[in-house]
């Protein structure tokens, strides 16, 4: 990662670090500024990091290059895998140095720089990540803050060199992308891999402003009631009562921010979305795991009709695919364009059903194909995901109104 | 990344609305190759997608042979001529993704002032039609001056002229054009710059996930001028063949090689002879010793890929059909779903991105599932038609180890897109009509006597195959597959027109020389019965189909007689003669008829 402070990188580089997981790439976030506060102590202030100041600069040093270690120690564990280096990298001699040692080791780099100048944008940053960083632990003055750290901006400054345009030619020969003010405008440069393209896909795709992201399964539905898989049934009494009660618990907690619905195409999400006034979409993405030869069965009918298959699901839930129907691996595939557009949106609220909803939520909280398919996502809760500066934050809104239980626990 | 992406009920993809993709740049810089390969792309994605090239257009309203003054963007007399040719291009992009259903145009041309390519934004948003500019830029004479050669001198605008003229009568054309180039800064607008054929990338205000989806295709194109080579592994249940067919393989291969970079040479003056030559390889173990003679000989660099394993049989995996029959009577008909076919081209997505990339040849050793896939990808047709020729056409009166040797060229100037209706002639260029008629000249003629006595001395074997590629419209491809009886095309006669380097591979050592004459006629049978329920009119792509058509019957008939193929092949090896004379082949049509 190459940029000033409050530029986004860690943020970046944990969001990419999960999405690589989430692909099956071994991934793993190596962040100088825990190196830093580990050997030198959290609680500095501005000082140390004056560019004219010798000793802090040889133990920024000594932190950059131990983190360097570890990643190289990491790369000879796993041999296969994607170390993102989280440091702010800003002379031209230290991603030199950088791509040497990486080269000894056989180790490919690309550069990944983050440049903003909207001061806003930079301000709002320090305020929502820095605060509650373990640099600040203690001061409450929020003013403060944002006046260390802007002064620690300023050292940096001094010495940064981004990386260039094309007129400059040095370094015109690494790999590097470069965001613009949050994604308006991005610069690829010499990006060889499919590894690399994939990821510099995803990194065009993301933002970083404020919002989030609301889930929730449709209303309880008739079959719900009977318990069973699949179909395309209407709502239930009680669904159709979570149903109007929905609008009134969105407003509470979005207020009065513009909010798009998205529903899958199956009539019970359209039915609980009724009375929201938002503007909807339907993805037939969003549609249920498809069922196959199980749709509209009870469980207790799957198991007399197709015992193996029943036990075999058992066994691996995630990879088990319905004759005629799909696995959670399939959804996972096919949830792949959700999820971008997911990151791409402002609010979003989704409506949508059980399994689809696992995966979206495993996605977010880094969760493994073993829980996966044995996340309780009950019936008539909302949830709301909020970007935190190093993860999500689930809060979970449940209306009080009966539902069955749909989940069915690890045998 | 899935390759299926889902349609929403307005038919097109995702709310991505329709986008056109409006080029920019001097000529030689790599528009329409680039257009062209995005288009194949986004067909094999399930987005519907056509390229709309000015020069044809400009060739059509005013022929072939156009004054210099109409490229001089100073001439004001043009300029009319110039608009109203640019006028009807746009006029049918908005009609085809207005009223057409498409869902992605390309407008193919120069557009190299500001204020034409403001107006142009304009009249496409009043549309609802959102524009995303791609601007190719290319400050490597060298670059340019190999694109000239390779594909702008065999264009219908030079017929008349020799190599060396034409370039330099391409050249002043562009020299012509550079003082009205303005490049793109006006930052409001969607754009992607590409220098220098995707080294170096500035992407501005990209909204929506399909224009996302575009400029990722666009950082792993290239220009150069490879070849890829698909073949089947050597057989694994005779020894002696599979080593033997290894070998031959690395010398017809290099061989090859060897001609296209003479022949390349003679024709556009490009040297080719120094090119690599890397061989890609599942992970199977048929796969890697066929590819031993390049790893000891050559040292060609050698790729085993996990991503180029087959279709996964799982348990069944070294049982013979019928064996799988027995053991699990439920899993069968599961074993012979397509759906499996989904999972494989899913899987090679970043195979297929990769190929993209590559710059050097290329030879890919895997199942013949996968190799299906990969040419599905790079033919103009959909699925069925690609899947059930090549079952067929893969197997005529070859020797045991399947010695079927394909080629696919990429250069620029193949692949033209056919005509989305099957109904009209599509506009076919000078330069790959000459393509289509080296291609049919291997089609020779049945000789009747040896029809009668079915001597299988000379298999033409990639015949059909060569037929499939080239044939201009859906309709022709299906209806030509049902009419050639494979059967027939086991008795063609060894006199040749003229003696091909290939021929060696279809010559069988004489100790090898049984022939299993493979049911090709199982291919026929769903082709006809396809032709039958539904003409394709435009290409779905792969995955599209094997979704939509999961429920539906035909997916058992194909999956059943896809590895019914398999099937007999694995079964019954020796029953067969190789005799097509009449009874037999009536024998076989009534049996053909009875499945």
């Amino acid at each position: 990662m190459v940029g000033l402070p409050a530029r986004g990188k860690t943020y970046i580089s944990y969001k990419v670090s999960r999405y690589l997981a989430w692909l099956g790439v071994n991934c793993r976030v190596f962040n100088v500024g825990e190196y830093r506060r580990k050997i030198v102590g959290a609680q500095l202030d501005h000082s140390f990091f004056d560019p004219h100041n010798p000793v802090a600069i040889e133990q920024r040093l000594k932190c950059a290059v131990l983190a360097l270690n570890d990643m190289f120690a990491w790369f000879e564990d796993v041999h296969n895998g994607v170390a993102i280096y989280d440091a702010t990298n800003s002379t031209r001699s230290r991603r030199q140095m950088i791509s040497d040692e990486c080269r000894k080791h056989n180790v490919e780099v690309m550069f990944c720089e983050s440049w903003c100048d909207d001061a806003n944008l930079v301000d709002m940053n320090i305020l929502e990540v820095k605060r509650t960083s373990p640099d600040y632990k203690g001061i409450k003055d929020p003013q403060m803050v944002l006046d260390d750290f802007r002064h620690r901006i300023d050292h940096y400054s001094e010495v940064y060199e981004p990386d260039p345009t094309v007129e400059e030619y040095d370094e015109r020969l690494a790999s590097y992308v470069r965001k613009i003010n949050v994604g308006s405008q991005v610069v690829i440069n010499r990006i060889t891999s499919y590894l690399e393209s994939r990821i510099v896909y995803f990194l065009m795709n993301i933002h970083i402003a404020t919002r989030s992201v609301l889930f929730s399964r449709h209303g309880e539905s008739m079959y719900n009631l009977n318990q069973r898989l699949g179909g395309d049934p209407d709502l239930s009494p009680n669904g159709r009562k979570y149903a109007d009660a929905l609008p009134s618990l969105i407003s509470k907690l979005l207020g009065d921010q513009p909010l798009t619905v998205w529903t899958s195409t199956l009539r019970r999400t359209h039915q609980t979305a009724a009375g929201l006034p938002c503007k909807k979409m339907q993805w037939k993405a969003l549609d249920e795991l498809d069922a196959g030869v199980c749709e509209g069965l009870t469980y207790e009918d799957v198991e007399r009709e197709y015992p193996e298959e029943y036990a075999m699901r058992d066994q691996n839930k995630f990879e088990f695919r319905y004759r005629g129907g799909e696995s959670y691996r399939d959804v996972v595939l096919r949830l792949e364009p959700v999820i971008m557009e997911l990151e791409r949106q402002q609010n979003i609220m989704v409506i949508s059903h059980q399994a689809v909803l696992r995966c979206i939520y495993a996605y977010f909280l880094d969760i493994g194909p073993d829980e996966l398919p044995y996340l309780k996502i009950p019936l008539h809760t909302v949830m709301k995901l909020t970007w935190t500066a190093y993860g999500c934050d689930i809060q979970t809104y449940k209306i009080d109104i009966d539902a069955v239980d749909t989940h069915r626990a690890k045998p | 990344m899935a390759a299926q992406l889902y349609k929403t009920h307005t038919g097109q993809l995702f709310h991505a609305g329709s986008i056109v993709i409006i080029n920019v740049g001097l000529p030689a810089r790599g528009k329409t190759h680039g257009s062209r390969s995005l288009i194949r792309y986004m067909n094999w994605l399930g987005v519907k997608s056509k390229s709309f090239h000015m020069g044809q257009y400009r060739r059509r309203l005013y022929g072939p042979d156009i004054s210099a003054e109409y490229f001089d963007l100073g001439n004001d007399g043009m300029t009319e001529k110039r608009s109203h040719a640019e006028d009807s291009c746009i006029d049918d992009i908005i009609e085809y993704l207005t009223v057409g259903s498409g869902q992605l145009a390309i407008f193919d041309a120069s557009n190299l002032r500001a204020d034409r390519r403001r107006y142009i934004y304009e009249r496409f948003e009043s549309k609802q039609i959102r524009p995303l500019f791609v601007e190719y830029i290319c400050e490597n004479d060298r670059i340019v001056e190999e694109n000239i050669r390779k594909v702008k001198i065999t264009s219908p605008d030079y017929v008349t002229m020799d190599a060396d003229t034409a370039v330099r009568d391409f050249k002043a054309r562009i020299k012509r054009m550079e003082p009205y180039y303005q490049t793109i800064e006006d930052g409001d607008l969607s754009y992607i710059k590409l220098y220098n054929v995707g080294e170096h990338i500035v992407v501005n205000n990209i909204r929506g996930y399909l224009q996302s989806r575009v400029v990722f295709y666009l950082m792993n194109l290239h220009i150069s001028d490879r070849t890829i080579y698909l073949a089947r592994s050597g057989e694994s249940s005779n020894e002696g063949s599979g080593i033997r067919y290894a070998k031959h393989l690395h010398d017809a291969i290099l061989r090859r090689t060897k001609e296209r970079a003479a022949e390349t040479l003679k024709k556009t003056g490009v040297d080719n002879s120094n090119k690599m030559l890397k061989v890609w390889t599942s992970t199977h173990v048929k796969s890697y010793q066929t590819a031993e003679y390049f790893v000891k000989y050559d040292n060609f660099p050698v790729r085993r890929r996990m991503l180029l394993k087959g279709l996964n049989p799982g348990i069944c995996e070294n049982l013979t059909l019928a064996e799988v029959k027995d053991k699990f009577p439920d899993e069968y008909h599961a074993y012979l779903r397509d759906p499996s076919y989904h999972d494989v081209s899913v899987r090679l997505e970043p195979v297929i991105l990769e190929l993209e990339r590559e710059h050097d040849d290329l030879l890919i050793i895997a199942p013949e599932s996968v190799l299906r896939c990969i040419y599905a990808y790079f033919a103009p047709k959909g699925l069925p038609d690609s899947l059930d020729s090549d079952a067929g056409e893969r197997r005529v009166g070859i020797s045991p180890s399947d010695e079927n040797l394909r080629k696919t060229k990429t250069s620029a100037a193949d692949w033209d897109e056919p005509a989305a209706e099957p109904s009209t002639k599509p506009e076919v260029p000078l330069d790959d009509l000459v393509e289509f008629r080296q291609y049919r000249q291997r089609h020779r003629g049945i000789d009747t006597e040896a029809l009668a006595k079915g001597d299988p001395s000379q298999a033409d074997g990639d015949d059909g195959e060569k037929k499939a590629p080239m044939l201009d419209s859906a309709f022709a491809a299906e209806t030509n597959t049902v009419d050639v009886n494979k059967h027939m095309m086991a008795g063609n006669p060894t006199a040749q027109a003229e003696p091909d380097a290939e021929d060696d591979l279809y010559q069988m050592p004489e100790h090898l020389k049984v022939v299993e004459e493979k049911p090709v006629s199982e291919g026929n049978v769903a082709m006809a019965s396809t032709m039958l329920t539904s003409i394709p009119e435009e290409t779905e792509s792969l995955v599209a189909r094997m979704s939509s058509e999961r429920s539906r019957d035909n997916s058992r008939v194909l999956g059943a007689v896809g590895s019914a193929v398999r099937y007999k092949k694995v079964h019954d090896p020796s029953e067969r003669s190789s005799k097509a004379t009449d009874d037999i082949t009536m024998q076989k049509f009534k049996k053909r008829m009875r499945r």
